[in-house]
């Protein structure tokens, strides 16, 4: 089949409802901000190219609900999930308390090879809000993600573009990562030229 | 079973049907085709080259320019053209404004193209062409293919890809082409055996197209300046081509090499052929030309521009689909930006690549993406065919609806344009009632048309009732009036109150004005119990639910005005930045409302059976009335959806009570799809399951090949009745057609159904995996014709009636027939007749 010719890295987005997930994923995909998002329903995904290295991979990001209710729902997404970023809202304590049950759902459901070693990266979004509004320090939520095997941790505002950009890059390295990884064999018959023009080589 | 006389009596009777149903279909398309507009313009215009099936299975050879794309970003399509050389397609706006982009369109049926010319890319002329000649003598301008992004350097060494080649590819697949062996890259469009041996291409073709047209090792090595060796030869009329056709043909030398004899040859042909192709297309499409045979020579083209479209009325109608078609891809491709699909960010998506052409060209840059793509591609894909198949739709309903107009039948009573193609596509597949055909069912059960009508006027309204405001007609004529039409905006206020409860069917209007002012204040007591109650306020669940209500209300339906400004501060700490308005803080509180009055819920019983699903309440048991047990409340509020559901009925009665209310009514209706167990929501996806299987067994099977057996790219569907899929006034008209209850409290799913049904061509066609699924359904939203729907699920609801009807029948006559009648084979007993399952039974029964 035509998949096996090419990078696809699936990359699941969890985190309690209204944090921002459906925010960051639009603002990475399609540099975006709008209030006007709905709360998700169900699923739905977005695609992007990205270069890592020298290559070219497709990722695949799985926006899902928020709200517990529909967690029974989400799991038939997180099937071989390369990547799975763990998002909470910095002034809101509760979206960061449940991450734990988050991460441990995810390697439930999921169920991955190494669970010691399956990829996460945790985003504290919102920090665009004024500094008086924040309920998690970003030293606790380190101190949370070295305690969980030094899980990458990023401060984004998916409203101000804010690492959003650099989170993804992190997001897409280690699912590429796990990706091989899982794949040992996995060989992959494109290989790019020397003189391919890097279409995302912008003058940023 | 297979050998079954009466399987075979059946399959006969579907592909009549087939015929019949089918819809016109896109086989291919390949953008960047220039056609050239003037010698000295240097390329010409681009456009974009199709073959297309019609209903009637006649094939099209199409060219649009991409300037008669109404909205066609052009810039978009710059990209993959440029790539090999960063040559950028040109633009010449003097030329643009001199005539209409339209004048240009082409639009052939094969049965009028006598042969083709084809020139493959060289070194001096990098493009290659290839002109049509029509039977009447005429040619087509030349169309160039600029596609030198897939050109040249692959690495692997395989053959690259030339447009020109992969259009004869696809027409030798829908018609029979020969090349000709006496003239080297003259290939004959459905030669009559005559042509073939004047061609010497009777016998086993020397040139068949999928042979001369790769590079051949020999000949490459042999002459390096030929990309495709084989074709180097041309046509010695196409000196004169040249002439009228402008530069980048073939030079001079290379035309000497072919015969002289070719064009007299040809020329007797064409006369001796016209006549039977008569026939066989519609006269009217015959070339005028065609008969009287004039001595010019086919390869003779008239100064082309702006060349004649060869109007008739097929052609006509044709253009005018394909102008839509493109219209509306253009819409989709604004669309798909829009929404945040990055689908057509990609270049070649842009170019809706068929699927196995992506094998050939992917040695180029621009091809590596696709394949990293190639899921996009195939889904977007998916939804240009869809388009071409919705446009094919509307027009049969079109002349249906003519037609029955002209016979004198119910006007507005169509039948279902494709229900029986589509209901009796089972010749592998069989579902659990695959043995059906034993009843005929397909013959019986096809001819089923909806009732859709007008929507019920503020005068058919008024004239139900009598002086004490006493409805004078029975409730069920009132649901039937509003399934079959909806209702006028004007009266949705009034009328919604007796739908969702508000309002007892019986009551008088003086009764109704004492309701009302009760409704008020149990609404208010509802409130202060929160409201006034600091205690409760202060409770973490509170807390929860009202920033839970807070965030989803500032994210639902803001677009529509009577939610969109933000003329309030928000009183919300948590939206910084982020204004509200009176409607949305009454939204909040209608919730926050809801909270207390579902905690007051009786409870539901957790133990639901699975065999007896999302029913129990509404069947004999009524839950409200039995003493409720001791289990939790399965609601437990809020849940993510709700404010969905709540905006358009709060919308329609335009006050916090009523809105409050007609709330309660309608969560009465739904709220087993927010209950923590997802039971609700559970058993109404296996129902639609086996709707779909009992329906449409290939489809059933396709999305079982998909691993998309859980159908949970419906869940957003049925869980907010469809509200993301369709636009705000839709809204409201689904809603109140789903609330009438008339044909099934679960007419939901049948919805469902006709949406699927619709789409399942493109789905079996091109959607291959569940996440594929996924994405197309999703990117349905706000493109799904409502009426349409209602129709089809209408229909598609009598089919099940009616299914469930030779079954019973069928029983009966077994039973009693058991004795007497000759049984044929020992499955014609009654325990080999298909029961209906339960669950589609209930569909049919639960009605109010
Ligand atoms: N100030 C600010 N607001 C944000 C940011 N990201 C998201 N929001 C807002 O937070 C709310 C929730 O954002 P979503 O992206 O819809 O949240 P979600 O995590 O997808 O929520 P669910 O779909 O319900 O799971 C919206 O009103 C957004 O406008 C951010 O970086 N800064
Ligand atoms: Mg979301």
């Amino acid at each position: 089949m035509a998949s096996q010719r090419k990078v696809l890295l699936k990359v699941i987005i969890l985190g309690e409802s209204g944090v921002g997930k459906t925010s960051l994923m639009n603002q990475y995909v399609n540099k975006k901000f709008s209030n006007q998002y709905k709360a998700t329903i169900g699923a739905d995904f977005l695609t992007k190219e990205v270069p890592i290295d020298d290559r070219l991979v497709t990722m695949q990001i799985w926006d899902t609900a928020g709200q517990e209710r529909f967690q029974s729902l989400g799991v038939a997404f997180y099937r071989g999930a390369d990547c799975c970023v763990l998002v909470f809202d910095v002034n809101n304590a509760k979206s960061f308390e449940t991450l734990e049950s988050w991460r441990d759902e995810f390697l439930i459901q999921a169920s991955p090879n190494n669970p010691e070693n399956f990829p996460f990266v945790v985003i504290g979004n919102k920090i665009d809000m004024d500094e008086s509004k924040r309920m998690v320090s970003q030293k606790r939520a380190m101190a949370w993600c070295q305690s969980k095997g030094n899980i990458p941790y990023f401060e984004t505002s998916a409203k101000e573009a804010i690492n959003v950009e650099q989170a993804f890059q992190t997001i897409a390295k280690n699912a590429l990562q796990h990706e091989v990884n899982v794949k040992i064999d996995f060989h992959d018959p494109i290989k790019i030229d020397s003189d391919t023009p890097d279409n995302n080589g912008c003058a940023c | 079973m297979e050998n079954d006389p009466l399987v075979a009596q059946m399959e006969d009777f579907e592909l009549e049907q087939s015929a019949l149903f089918a819809q016109p279909k896109l086989l291919f398309t390949r953008p960047k085709v220039y056609v050239k507009t003037s010698a000295d313009n240097k390329d010409g215009m681009p456009g974009f080259i199709s073959v297309i099936e019609t209903i009637n299975y006649e094939h099209i050879l199409s060219w649009t320019p991409e300037a008669s794309i109404p909205g066609l970003d052009e810039d978009a399509y710059v990209d993959i053209s440029s790539q090999g050389d960063g040559e950028a397609p040109p633009r010449s706006p003097n030329t643009r404004r001199s005539f209409h982009p339209s004048d240009y369109e082409v639009n052939i049926p094969l049965q009028q193209i006598y042969s083709l010319l084809v020139y493959p890319p060289r070194m001096k002329d990098r493009h290659g062409s290839i002109i049509v000649n029509l039977m009447g003598g005429e040619s087509l301008p030349a169309f160039y293919f600029h596609d030198d992004a897939n050109k040249g350097k692959g690495p692997s060494g395989g053959p690259p890809s030339w447009g020109g080649q992969e259009l004869l590819q696809h027409l030798e697949q829908v018609s029979d082409i020969v090349g000709s062996a006496i003239e080297p890259g003259v290939y004959l469009v459905n030669a009559t055996q005559a042509d073939k041996v004047n061609h010497g291409s009777a016998s086993p073709p020397q040139a068949s197209i999928s042979h001369p047209l790769m590079p051949d090792a020999k000949d490459a090595t042999h002459d390096n300046e030929s990309l495709y060796p084989k074709l180097d030869v041309v046509d010695p009329l196409r000196s004169e081509t040249n002439i009228s056709m402008g530069a980048s043909s073939p030079k001079a030398e290379d035309t000497g090499v072919a015969t002289a004899t070719g064009p007299i040859t040809i020329e007797g042909m064409r006369r001796r052929r016209s006549p039977s192709r008569t026939n066989q297309e519609s006269s009217t499409t015959a070339s005028p030309s065609a008969g009287s045979g004039p001595p010019g020579p086919f390869a003779r083209p008239r100064t082309p521009l702006p060349f004649e479209n060869h109007i008739d009325p097929i052609i006509t109608t044709v253009k005018e689909m394909r102008w839509t078609v493109l219209e509306r891809f253009s819409q989709v491709a604004r669309f798909s930006r829009e929404t945040a699909t990055n689908i057509l960010d990609h270049p070649i998506t842009k170019q809706i690549l068929p699927p196995h052409v992506q094998q050939r060209i992917q040695e180029s840059e621009a091809a590596k993406r696709v394949m990293d793509d190639y899921d996009s591609a195939r889904v977007y894909l998916a939804k240009w065919a869809a388009a071409v198949a919705d446009q094919g739709d509307r027009e049969r309903r079109e002349l249906q609806a003519m037609d029955r107009l002209h016979s004198g039948s119910f006007p507005g009573r169509h039948s279902h344009a494709s229900d029986k193609r589509r209901i009796n596509d089972h010749e592998d597949e069989e579902g659990p009632l695959g043995s059906f055909n034993v009843l005929d069912l397909e013959t019986e059960c096809a001819m089923i048309h909806h009732t859709r009508t007008e929507p019920l006027s503020p005068m058919d309204w008024f004239a139900f009732f009598d002086e004490q405001g006493r409805l004078t007609v029975t409730e069920a004529k009132v649901r039937e009036a509003v399934f079959r039409g909806g209702i006028d905006h004007d009266i949705r206020i009034e009328v919604w109150k007796f739908f969702l409860g508000v309002y007892p069917w019986n009551s008088t209007e003086a009764e109704r004005i004492v309701i009302r002012a009760t409704k008020i204040e149990e609404y208010f007591a509802l409130k202060r119990e929160w409201f006034d109650s600091a205690a409760v306020q202060e409770t973490e669940a509170f807390q929860e639910q009202k920033l839970r209500i807070e965030k989803d209300v500032h994210r639902t339906d803001r677009t529509i005005s009577f939610f969109a400004s933000e003329t309030l501060p928000n009183p919300s700490g948590d939206f910084t930045g982020v204004g509200s308005n009176e409607n949305l803080e009454l939204l909040k509180d209608i919730l926050l409302t809801y909270n207390v009055w579902a905690a007051k819920e009786p409870t539901v019983s957790t133990t639901i059976k699975p065999a007896t699903p999302e029913d129990s309440s509404n069947s004999t048991s009524s839950s409200l009335s039995s003493a409720p047990s001791k289990e939790t409340n399965l609601l437990e509020g809020y849940v993510q959806g709700m404010s969905d559901l709540l905006a358009p009925v709060f919308a329609v009665m335009g006050d916090e009570v009523m809105g409050f209310w007609a709330f309660v009514g309608l969560m009465e209706k739904t709220k087993k799809n927010f209950y923590r167990d997802q039971v609700g929501m559970q058993s109404q996806l296996e129902t639609l399951g086996k709707l779909i299987q009992t329906l449409d067994p290939k489809l059933y099977k396709h999305l079982e090949k998909c691993e998309a057996l859980n159908l949970f790219f419906c869940f957003r569907w049925l869980l907010i009745w469809f509200k993301r899929e369709f636009e705000w006034v839709d809204i409201m008209r689904l809603w109140e057609v789903l609330f009438s209850d008339h044909l099934s409290t679960q007419f939901h799913l049948f919805v469902a159904m006709a949406i699927l049904d619709k789409h399942r061509d493109v789905m079996m066609d091109h959607l291959q995996e569940f996440d594929e699924i996924l994405k197309y359904v999703n990117d349905l939203s706000m493109t799904i014709d409502l009426e349409e729907t209602l129709q089809d699920a209408e229909i598609l609801y009598r089919r099940l009636e009616c299914l469930a009807n030779k079954v019973d029948a069928k029983r009966l006559e077994l039973e009693q027939g058991s004795t007497s009648s000759s049984g044929s084979a020992p499955e014609s007993s009654v325990a080999a007749v298909p029961e209906l399952p339960p669950a589609l039974r209930r569909l049919l029964t639960q009605k109010k």
